[in-house]
């Protein structure tokens, strides 16, 4: 009897629980949403009136190192840093880091670009794996473009001998295989010089799902949804991501996230603050959050912006394998990331960080996973032991899924209001199917892999894992 | 348990309803869309044919105005909207007689009086065009309310009314920054010199005037002014910033200026 009423408190303090966290967290994501909303309106409106290609003609124009680190590229690597190479921007130059590919990578780059070995002097402000040589372009066209060759190190390591190797103020690290709008530095550059008065560390960009869309001479030509639908989830979840979450966070000041693949950093800070992390994986979220400690720690005035802009488009894992890998090295990435600046939780010290950022990654994007997981083995435990409240769990679940596809929705409604880069109807239908979809086919084996990635880190598995591109318009090809 | 089951269902139907609800602003959004689209697509030839017969046929503004093809569609706001954007653009590709017939089509047909209108609303964004259609067709009329503008909030309605101010006054509209005591950012400044650059300014009265302000950004504005308009007629003041209170980063900048006017007579200058 006494066990009976015991078990029966036990349960109601569960769902009480579960319940008080869903809400929570789906409360949370609103709230951003609504920020992000009214922030991206603002925005909008804001950038109709700017003509960025005043910045092409001044020399007050903030001077840009592109570093592209590039690891067994071979396939891509010649369009992909012309495309580089072809963006409106004067003060710039490209710094690709091979990071000593086991592909023809490095040879790709010498024919197609006319490189020849060069004495190239740097201080190795940051410590790194050796640089084996440096070569530039013999054909004048090519004059911005700095080859370097390296030992692997990993991209973190690869990110770090471009910060030495590079001669501006500024840095822009970027992966090799990602296509950039042919504005992007001139709308990257522009917080910069709009808050001459503080000290901006660092600028962040959307990330765009590539998958499908008709890119020629590494150039975004067209704009498609992607047919493998694995991807076409995934424009869901970075529109989600990019458009209804970090804005807000950026408006918040609480911005902890630049994305490695497109960020901009200023490399005097970036030096200072000790440079990439070559012990995580999450190395872009761990720079970010290292830069702002630096100047909240030493009271320097700074800010950190964000440019909703689509300027970067990136290749989507199109297999659950590859994906898989992906999130379970992101998983590995926070918690890393999370340990190292532990410090920083609800610590006072570091204002909004301290307060909100952190709390919120470690309890709703790193724990999430774990406490729907745990939600899940406690029902059915309580299913086997006959004590499951079918329609409560029922309910639940409704609820979960209903919630999931309106969020998503909005998503789709503000990417329809802001930039509109999925004009077809057709595309339209397929991105709201996979909004619908989305929580049955996506979200349980994202759950799966931050498991993953848990137990990967608890064992002690470190590095990035084998990754397989398919490529811009080619077909299936392998690179590890 | 009852009671957890009550408040999720009603969150469920709170979630479908709020998901039917962005589904329609979806499709009205969409629809809009193509029906803008459409209306584009069949205003464009009319304005093409209107504003070609006035710029190339020299048919009399009034009219055009009077026309049957015209009176048909003036009344639709999204013609008005498409036509006073190709005026606008048109007037900023050309010069000379073709841009006086502009503005007096943009005079006679009423459409100066929608930009009059944006001006004075309450929006910062209606205001932000209004003042960018009063200063590409060049009515002056407008000044006195944009140099209120100035000092508004909104950092772009701002920046808007400089560039503006610049666009119909020249140089002469930069005295608008003397009683200016807020910082002008690296933005304002690359933007207001871009404007002075390409105002096709015969002679350039000196800046050093910007070097004795108190205002900071001001005096950095004044030697890029200086360094951009090679004002060699400046170099004394330049130097002696070299050696005053100024701040470290004026003091790069007047450095840099230095270092950007012509060489010959910075060594003369070093000489004597």
């Amino acid at each position: 009897m006494l066990l009976n009423i015991f078990i029966e408190r036990a349960v109601s303090v569960y769902n009480a629980v579960i319940f008080f966290y869903v809400i929570l967290i789906s409360s949370s994501y609103l709230i951003l949403a609504i920020i992000s909303i009214i922030t991206l309106s603002r925005y909008l409106k804001e950038n109709s009136f700017i003509n960025y290609k005043i910045i092409l003609s001044s020399d007050m124009a903030p001077h840009l190192s592109l570093i592209a680190p590039a690891y067994n590229e071979g396939r891509n690597i010649k369009e992909n840093v012309h495309s580089l190479l072809s963006l409106s921007y004067t003060n710039y130059e490209v710094i690709v880091v091979n990071d000593g590919s086991k592909d023809n990578t490095m040879d790709v780059l010498i024919k197609a670009y006319d490189l020849e070995e060069v004495k190239y002097d740097f201080t190795e402000k940051i410590k790194t794996q050796q640089v084996k040589a440096i070569y530039k372009s013999n054909n004048p066209a090519f004059h911005k473009l700095v080859v370097v060759d390296k030992y692997n190190g990993g991209k973190a390591d690869a990110l770090n001998v471009g910060i030495n190797v590079s001669s501006k103020a500024y840095i822009i690290c970027i992966d090799a295989d990602c296509i950039l709008h042919k504005d992007a530095l001139l709308i990257l550059a522009k917080p910069f010089l709009e808050k001459s008065d503080e000290h901006v560390i660092a600028t962040g960009g959307v990330i765009r799902v590539a998958n499908s869309c008709v890119i020629k001479g590494g150039s975004l030509l067209k704009i498609n949804v992607p047919t493998n639908m694995l991807a076409r989830v995934q424009v869901v979840e970075y529109l989600r991501a990019f458009l209804l979450g970090r804005m807000a966070w950026s408006k918040l000041d609480g911005l902890l996230i630049i994305s490695g693949a497109f960020g901009m950093f200023d490399k005097d800070i970036a030096i200072k603050a000790g440079g990439y992390d070559i012990k995580t994986v999450g190395e872009d979220m761990e720079l970010v959050i290292r830069m702002r400690r630096y100047m909240i720690e030493n009271n320097l005035k700074y800010s950190v912006s964000y440019i909703p802009n689509p300027l970067c488009w990136t290749e989507a894992p199109e297999t659950f394998s590859i994906l898989g890998k992906q999130r379970s090295r992101w998983t590995r990435g926070t918690m890393e990331t999370l340990w190292i600046h532990r410090r920083m939780f609800l610590n006072p010290k570091y204002k909004i960080l301290g307060l909100l950022s952190v709390p919120y990654w470690f309890i709703f994007e790193y724990l999430a996973p774990i406490i729907e997981f745990t939600g899940l083995l406690i029902t059915f435990v309580f299913a086997i032991l006959g004590i499951l409240g079918w329609s409560y769990f029922l309910m639940f679940v409704l609820f979960a899924y209903s919630f999931g596809i309106m969020f998503s929705i909005l998503t789709l409604l503000s990417e329809e209001y802001s930039y509109h880069q999925y004009p077809k109807v057709s595309d339209f239908s397929k991105l709201l199917l996979a909004a619908i979809v989305e929580p049955i086919y996506f979200h349980l084996f994202i759950v799966y892999a931050a498991l993953k990635g848990n137990w990967e880190k608890i064992v002690g598995r470190k590095g990035w894992g084998d990754m397989v591109r398919t490529g811009f318009n080619k077909g299936k090809q392998s690179t590890a | 348990m009852k009671g957890l089951n009550n408040y999720i269902l009603a969150f469920i139907i709170l979630a479908l309803l709020s998901s039917l609800l962005f589904l329609t602003l979806l499709l009205i959004s969409r629809l809009n869309k193509i029906y803008e689209k459409r209306l584009i697509n069949r205003y464009v030839p009319i304005i093409d044919k209107l504003l070609f017969s006035i710029l190339f046929n020299d048919e009399p503004v009034h009219k055009v105005i009077e026309s049957n093809l015209y009176q048909s569609v003036y009344k639709h706001k999204s013609f008005k909207k498409t036509l006073l954007a190709s005026i606008v653009k048109l007037h900023e590709e050309y010069s000379g007689d073709y841009n006086e017939k502009l503005e007096d089509f943009y005079h006679q047909s009423g459409l100066i009086k929608i930009s009059f209108f944006k001006l004075k609303s309450k929006a910062w964004h209606e205001q932000c065009e209004g003042i960018r259609e009063l200063s590409q067709m060049n009515i002056k009329a407008g000044i006195s309310d944009i140099k209120k503008c100035i000092w508004h909030n909104n950092a772009t309605l701002k920046l808007e009314a400089l560039i503006a101010v610049i666009r119909l006054q020249g140089v002469e509209g930069l005295s608008v920054l003397h009683e200016y005591n807020e910082q002008i950012n690296d933005w304002i400044q690359l933007n207001l010199i871009f404007e002075l650059e390409n105002s096709n300014l015969e002679a350039v009265e000196s800046f050093s005037h910007f070097l004795k302000s108190k205002n900071e950004s001001l005096v950095i504005f004044g030697l890029r002014l200086i360094a951009k308009f090679n004002q060699i007629q400046s170099l004394d003041q330049i130097w002696e910033l070299q050696f005053s209170n100024a701040s470290d980063k004026v003091k790069t900048e007047a450095l840099r200026t230095l270092e950007r006017l012509p060489s010959m007579s910075i060594y003369n200058r070093a000489k004597s």
